[in-house]
């Protein structure tokens, strides 16, 4: 050896934004927050209902890959928010809150931090893929399993908020898996679980609830029918009216950030609600 | 005969020793369980349930030459008081199919919709679903073989195994050389898997489902035992 620096060989054609991907910062203090988001997500998909008990602290940390300091911390914050309640003894551990409106504001909130363009970037990146999804749904599934898919839906219509939320991204998953692909299905399930959360913001008011009844019904349709470009374009359709609802809201309730909390605006629009009911 | 009809033959009798040696060890374990069910205490709860079906779901992991990408029970309300309803154990390790990941709407729609449970429970009958993808285990294309436990009238659970389609093409292809249009279909004419390129699984064969005859653009030949047919398209 002649003590020379010992240089690093870097090929010439590196993909510079892959390898500077690879190595985003992992920070530990972030890792709360993430769990936080994720169970947020679960309760807002249906993963978890009201009065359920989640997994032990230990579970969770292994489930997730995370300390049991995070998963703590968490916790924590999922109780102060009011999303979860801790019960002592025996058969303690902690369970979902039955109020929607902790999850709601949870929700509203990730809304609200999403910028506008990232916001109709994850409805691009969910439209295309559910739109691959219901066009080889069309071409393969059979006619018996959308008529299950049917009844499921139209049962959903009466249903309670979180229930209604739960069955329709239920028919949801399962149209994408009427795929048959592997992969689409994977990656639907992902962009699902993502949007899902946002999509349920519209739940409050029956004339959004009504028009993604309306839109899912088309698209079922539309599969039964074997008709993938219908399919396609309900799809099409159902995205751009929950994308259409979710930047108003999203407008709505930035303008009026600075008089008020967003806690407080939630609660005059279910106000609201309750008068015209 | 023709030399066709004769290579159709020996691949339908290796798609019936298949499926025959799925459905053989569920039907053998069926019994015994049933009859530790009935001297348990009833209706039981999920993990109950999962500890009285775990030697028998490991022998029906032994007892093939065949990798089963999961076995299991699932139970009908009528046996189950609270939990999950799935005993359920996913090869190849056989690890138990966690209950904090199933969440509460498998209970309110899955099971009840699901051709696995839906029909050998409306028909007492054993029965081969699939291919479809398996979002509970295996996440892949799938065909499960369930066989319905009945006691008394009453419907108590079906006993299944797990088969991924890549296992099916395993066993099938290395005899289907010489048949570069032929398509093995489902009851309703779905490809479970195909040697021609231009189906592949999923994908629905026009005319081929079941109780439709063949035409001059296809032979088709049927398994007596199994809802699967052999097609060859020509043209």
């Amino acid at each position: 050896m002649n003590g020379a620096p010992v240089e690093v060989a870097i090929p010439d054609a590196t993909p510079s934004r892959l390898r500077s991907a690879a190595f985003v910062p992992i920070s530990e203090e972030g890792r709360a927050d993430m769990v936080v988001g994720r169970l947020v997500q679960a309760v807002s998909v249906g993963a978890f209902v009201e009065g359920e008990r989640l997994p032990s602290e230990n579970d969770l940390a292994l489930l997730l890959g995370v300390a049991v300091d995070t998963v703590r911390e968490a916790l924590a914050t999922l109780r102060f928010r009011g999303v979860v309640e801790t019960r002592r003894g025996r058969n303690g551990g902690s369970f979902i809150r039955s109020s929607c409106e902790a999850v709601e504001e949870a929700n509203a909130r990730a809304l609200l931090t999403l910028p506008g363009h990232a916001l109709s970037d994850l409805a691009v990146e969910y439209e295309v893929i559910s739109a691959a999804c219901a066009e080889y749904a069309a071409r393969r599934a059979s006619e018996e399993e959308l008529e299950l898919l049917e009844r499921a839906l139209d049962d959903a219509v009466a249903l309670p908020r979180l229930q209604w939320r739960r069955r329709v991204t239920e028919v949801q998953l399962e149209l994408a898996a009427l795929s048959l692909s592997e992969r689409l299905t994977s990656e639907h399930l992902r962009l699902q679980t993502e949007f899902t959360p946002l999509l349920s913001l519209q739940d409050g008011e029956p004339e959004a609830r009504r028009a993604g009844y309306q839109a899912l019904a088309a698209q079922i349709a539309a599969t039964k029918r074997g008709d993938p470009v219908a399919a396609r374009a309900a799809v099409h359709h159902g995205v751009r009216l929950s994308l259409r609802w979710l930047s108003h809201f999203r407008t709505d309730l930035l303008s009026e950030s600075h008089t008020v909390t967003l806690h407080e605006q939630l609660e005059a629009r279910r106000g609201q609600r309750k008068d015209t009911v | 005969m023709s030399s066709e009809t004769k290579q159709m033959r020996s691949v339908i009798s290796l798609v019936d020793d298949f499926f025959e040696g799925v459905c053989a060890p569920l039907r053998e374990w069926l019994p015994r369980l049933q009859a530790q069910l009935s001297i348990a205490e009833m209706p039981m709860s999920g993990s109950a349930l999962i500890e009285l079906a775990l030697p028998g779901a490991r022998k029906v992991f032994e007892t093939v030459d065949r990798p089963f990408a999961g076995v299991g029970f699932c139970g009908s309300t009528t046996i189950l008081s609270e939990g999950n309803t799935l005993a359920w154990w996913l090869g190849p390790e056989q690890h138990l199919l966690a209950s904090a990941t199933l969440g509460p709407g498998q209970a309110v729609m899955d099971f009840e919709h699901l051709e696995w449970f839906r029909v050998p429970r409306d028909t007492a009958k054993e029965n081969i679903s699939g291919p479809f993808i398996d979002s509970l285990c295996s996440k892949q294309l799938t065909l499960t073989a369930s066989v319905p436990m009945v006691v008394d009238g009453q419907f108590w659970g079906v006993a299944c195994a797990d088969v991924l389609v890549a296992s099916i093409e395993k066993a099938l292809f290395p005899h289907m050389g010489g048949m570069p249009n032929a398509v093995l279909v489902n009851a309703r004419g779905q490809v479970v898997v195909s040697v021609d390129p231009d189906w592949v699984t999923g994908d629905r064969v026009p005319g081929v489902a079941k109780g439709v005859v063949a035409d001059d653009s296809r032979a088709v030949l049927r398994s007596e035992r199994f809802p699967f047919a052999l097609v060859l398209l020509k043209g």
